[in-house]
């Protein structure tokens, strides 16, 4: 049976968070949660694949011990079996810290056909886990699908966009795929479903069940560093106008500088 | 509940004033308050935003014992720019980050590098001379001649791994970000996404990588110490190109493509190139920005009409993608486009950080919007606090 596996990542629910004028941090109001919605999207589109080829569909999650919510959201979805990623010796991980995390549970499950990602996550915009996962693995990969057009043995047929250019390619399984929310609808949890997951369990691993040495991962491994985080500088010295004819003479003076 | 002192995370509780602030700031739910903070090593994602929010210093995030010292055992030189090539045409994004890579190679003393790939492109070499890179190094093979991620990543990492950069750029497009990050994780190096500014920190001379974080809200610095090359992405349309200059000269590099051979995993069954209505909006020179505070398609059409008598594109916040005043190829901000006109002109614009975000390379800002208390007056050179409605009838009135 064809194995497809999907990553699903818990984010905060809003990104709209207030500063502090006074000690100039984020202020959240509550710390809410949500599955990162281009997430549910390769979920969905690993389920409806699934109902043409048959398939054992596990959803994935790296995160803390509430990223448990997300895997049992998967469950009620339809996923088969659900595994969670997690430890402190993950916390910090940047995306290649957190590529090979997700690459060494790859290992571990083993016998995959297609591995399923979000484009990207609303709180990071970074784009590079999935990619950069598919390069850990060395699987071949399709940035940006736009979907999924029929599977053909060991061969996935696929339409990709990199912004103008559209491609069809054919690829080689086991690969990876970036799924975004232009991909199309989701369908809801059922009752049965939501039935179903209430008897499943989430399959818990940590650096030990992924062999990994916890050096090689989490804060101190990250190639990349955070070394500072600062309020934008935007506050700037403003003009008022009064007038159509003021903002006519800066587009004025402005057209005559171009021209 | 973790006591784990191997956590990177510390509490000295010596220190801690009890205020509270701590647990208040975290998105997590990570800090539970008793007395002093206790951390929940199993929730905690060392964001850092706990440790910025403790006016008494009682939080620290510790640098481990080893890799604080860790420096790169290679020997490594230049700045490389990676240019991307779209129909046989230099992508605007790739003379932008020239334009950066020669302000950092001033301070960082590295020649500036530019890489072509691709199975005809060695005609763009001239043109990335003129913005500045003293080398052109063309990968150029007729296996490359689809955009293929597989065999590209495969190329580059080839030849960077030959050359050993110090730095290299890539353009945040849809193209680059899922190529450079192949490429990062296949030469086992930091790569940070959607840069809006560079610098080189001058005490050690790394690259200094910032980009929105929390939804814009801050600013994160970002650092590469120990692994090469430091990868960065860099979103189009923030930075500057420099006036090219034909006269400079600059050496041409053919790498070896001998060896270039396309992945058999792959197989392209066609390919077609969208006509591509945003670029218009990337390079004009002054946009108008329409929003909300734009009631109706028939101010649109008179914004439009005004807006054409000095050759501006019209374009809009996603507010008005949402209320149909505008195409959603048209829509400046985070999801949309980013712009960096000489003028831009806001017109009903509240200014959501989703929107300023993506003007932070126009050179002058006129706002107009009847609340003066609008965020787009935190970001304008120039405010008018009227509404859209009045604003219009003086514009047209006046005769321009």
């Amino acid at each position: 049976m064809k194995r497809y596996i999907v990553f699903l990542k818990q984010v905060p629910r809003s990104t709209r968070v207030e500063i502090d004028p006074v000690t100039k941090t984020l202020k959240r109001s509550s710390a809410l949660t949500q599955t990162n919605p281009d997430d549910l999207h390769a979920l969905q589109a690993a389920l409806d694949l699934r109902q043409n080829t048959g398939a054992e569909v596990v959803a994935v999650s790296m995160g803390p011990a509430s990223a448990e919510a997300v895997l049992r959201e998967a469950l009620q979805y339809g996923a088969d079996r659900a595994v969670l990623l997690s430890s402190p010796a993950f916390a910090g991980s940047d995306t290649w810290c957190t590529s090979l995390v997700l690459a060494s549970a790859v290992r571990r499950i083993g016998d995959y056909d297609i591995l399923f990602f979000g484009r990207m996550a609303i709180d990071g915009d970074t784009a590079q886990v999935g990619p950069e996962v598919a390069g850990q693995l060395d699987i071949p990969q399709v940035t940006c699908l736009s979907s999924i057009h029929e599977v053909k043995g060991n061969w996935l047929v696929a339409d990709k966009k990199a912004g103008s250019l559209l491609q069809r390619v054919e690829i080689e399984t086991p690969c990876a795929v970036m799924v975004s929310r232009e991909n199309g609808e989701l369908a809801c949890p059922t009752l049965s479903g939501w039935r179903r997951a209430q008897r499943q369990e989430v399959i818990r691993w940590d650096e030990g069940d992924l062999q990994l040495d916890g050096k090689v991962v989490g804060l101190y491994a990250s190639p990349t560093k955070v070394v500072s985080t600062d309020v934008p500088q935007t506050a700037k010295e403003i003009r008022w106008l009064s007038s159509g004819s003021s903002v006519a003479e800066i587009i004025d003076k402005c057209v005559d500088s171009l021209s | 509940m973790n006591n784990d002192t191997s956590f990177a995370l510390r509490v000295l509780k010596e220190r801690c004033t009890g205020c509270g602030l701590c647990a208040d700031t975290c998105a997590y739910n990570a800090i539970k308050f008793a007395d002093v903070p206790e951390i929940d090593s199993y929730a905690c994602r060392l964001c850092g935003s706990c440790v910025q929010a403790c006016p008494a210093g009682a939080l620290q995030i510790s640098e481990p014992e080893t890799g604080k010292t860790a420096v790169p055992q290679e020997e490594t030189k230049g700045i490389w720019v990676l240019a991307e090539v779209e129909d046989g045409c230099l992508a605007p994004v790739a003379r932008e980050l020239l334009g950066k890579a020669v302000v950092l190679s001033e301070k960082l003393h590295h020649d500036v590098e530019a890489v072509l790939i691709g199975g005809n492109v060695s005609a763009c070499a001239s043109e990335l001379i003129a913005y500045g890179a003293r080398r052109v190094r063309i990968v150029e093979h007729e296996s490359l001649a689809a955009f293929i991620e597989e065999n590209y990543a495969c190329e580059l990492v080839r030849l960077v791994r030959e050359c050993r950069p110090e730095i290299l750029l890539v353009g945040a497009t849809p193209r680059g970000r899922g190529l450079s990050a192949r490429m990062a994780a296949l030469l086992q190096t930091g790569l940070t996404a959607d840069c809006t500014e560079l610098d080189i920190d001058s005490d050690t001379g790394l690259l200094l990588q910032i980009r929105p974080a929390f939804g814009g809200n801050l600013m994160a610095t970002i650092k590469t110490p120990a692994h090469r090359p430091q990868m960065a992405s860099v979103r189009p349309g923030v930075m500057k190109a420099s006036e090219p200059d034909y006269s400079r000269s600059g050496e041409v590099v053919y790498a070896d493509v001998s060896k270039v051979s396309s992945d058999r995993r792959i197989r392209l069954i066609r390919e077609t190139v969208e006509a591509s209505c945003g670029d218009s909006l990337e390079n004009s020179r002054i946009v108008v920005g329409i929003g909300r505070g734009v009631k109706s398609l028939d101010m649109v059409n008179r914004i439009r009409e005004w807006a054409a008598r000095f050759g501006a594109v019209v374009a809009g916040s996603r507010a008005a993608v949402e209320a149909g005043l505008i195409d959603a190829h048209m829509q400046v901000g985070q999801t949309g486009h980013a712009i960096s006109p000489d003028l831009y002109i806001a017109i009903g614009i509240s200014g959501q950080i989703q929107h300023t975000a993506a003007l932070a390379g126009a050179k002058k800002i006129i706002a107009i919007n009847p609340d003066r208390t609008a965020p787009i007056f935190g970001i304008a050179d120039y405010g008018w606090a009227v509404s859209a409605e009045e604003a219009l009838s003086q514009l047209t009135a006046g005769g321009l």
